[in-house]
């Protein structure tokens, strides 16, 4: 930048790196571009004003404003390295067999069967809205994870891979997660039938709870909210 | 002035004079408003990348002065958007108005 003394540019450049840190490189590439322009005009107009270089830098800088509040809204509208890392990652044969994976499969699993045990053995009229506290986060999370790897298995397949992976994508993590979804439902209207009339409404407020959570800070429908509305994005057309 | 929500609006309203680039945008709504709509430029960008994320506006490369810009238009489903945004601030305000007229 010519308008720019060593100093400033400095200034400038670590505002950059901290706002955008974490983001993929085109998202970097893109922001800085767009900053360093803005930065060079803001510098040229104070100047015109009547302010010396120093003091013009110094306004320019200011303008742009918090680097943590800059930082955090970018991160909301751009892909970071690790979602994008998730995404690739759906795209390679590992990814249903990698350890994490297989690991959380079976905690799911462990947990399902205790909770089973655990509702069919000890429940009371007095332990329902108990039981449907601890039922519920499982339930949620399998049916709603199913719903995501639909919309998933659909914004891959348009987007970023061929038609094997959504047969991949589909067949290993739509069988499980439907699996657990209709065992972990048959295990709630077993409840409801043995138990009927008792407490249902605090498995919906429940329900309702973790079903907000999961809308908002699962990974899938964070990036699902970045991609947009199935407009090819630009970071993820890079990679295509 | 604390604007949050209006921010998004008044970048499609600039952009529906024409195609522009942040800097000029911004510098637009201050000017505009006289300086009312104050602002840190830092916030401007993610909101137009979240717009352009939602199919509202799009970005394209112009050089000027010999140095790339990225400039930002609307698209149609913008214009739609705000058309909305307006009809709904007009409603809002009016009943403002109304409610302050009377007190």
């Amino acid at each position: 930048m010519k308008t720019c003394s060593a100093n400033a540019a400095q200034e400038l450049a670590a505002w950059i790196v901290l706002a955008t840190f974490g983001l993929v490189a085109p998202a970097r590439e893109r922001i800085k571009q767009e900053i360093e322009a803005h930065f060079a005009d803001a510098v040229v107009a104070h100047t015109v004003e009547g302010l010396s270089q120093d003091a013009a830098e110094a306004k320019a800088l200011d303008e742009l404003g918090d680097i943590h509040s800059a930082a955090k809204a970018f991160q909301k509208k751009h892909l970071t390295e690790e979602e994008e890392k998730w995404l690739q990652d759906l795209q390679t044969e590992d990814h249903s067999r990698s350890h994490s994976r297989r690991n959380r499969y079976f905690l799911r699993l462990f947990l399902t069967i205790i909770l089973t045990i655990w509702s069919l053995r000890w429940s009371t009229p007095q332990n329902f809205g108990l039981m449907c506290l601890s039922l519920a986060p499982l339930w949620c999370f399998t049916l709603v994870s199913a719903v995501y790897q639909l919309r998933c298995w659909y914004l891959m397949k348009r987007m970023l891979a061929g038609p094997k992976l959504w047969r991949k994508f589909l067949v290993r993590d739509m069988i499980n997660d439907l699996f657990n979804a209709v065992f972990g439902l048959s295990l709630f209207l077993f409840q409801l039938m043995t138990h009927p009339g008792l407490a249902a409404s605090w498995f919906l407020f429940f329900s309702s709870l973790f079903l907000l959570g999961f809308i908002f800070f699962d990974k899938r429908f964070r990036v699902w909210r970045k991609l947009g509305n199935g407009l090819v994005n630009p970071e993820m057309a890079v990679r295509a | 002035m604390n604007f949050r929500g209006s921010l998004t609006a008044l970048i499609l309203q600039n952009l529906s004079d024409g195609p522009n680039h942040g800097y000029r945008i911004a510098q637009d709504i201050k000017q505009k408003s006289k300086g009312v709509l104050d602002f840190k430029e830092g916030a401007l960008y993610p909101a137009l990348h979240g717009l352009e994320g939602k199919g509202l506006i799009e970005s394209f490369d112009q050089v000027e002065n010999g140095r790339t810009r990225c400039y930002y238009r609307l698209t149609r489903k913008g214009k739609g958007s705000l058309n909305k945004q307006k009809q709904e601030w007009t409603r809002f305000s009016e009943a403002v108005n109304v409610i302050f007229q009377g007190a």
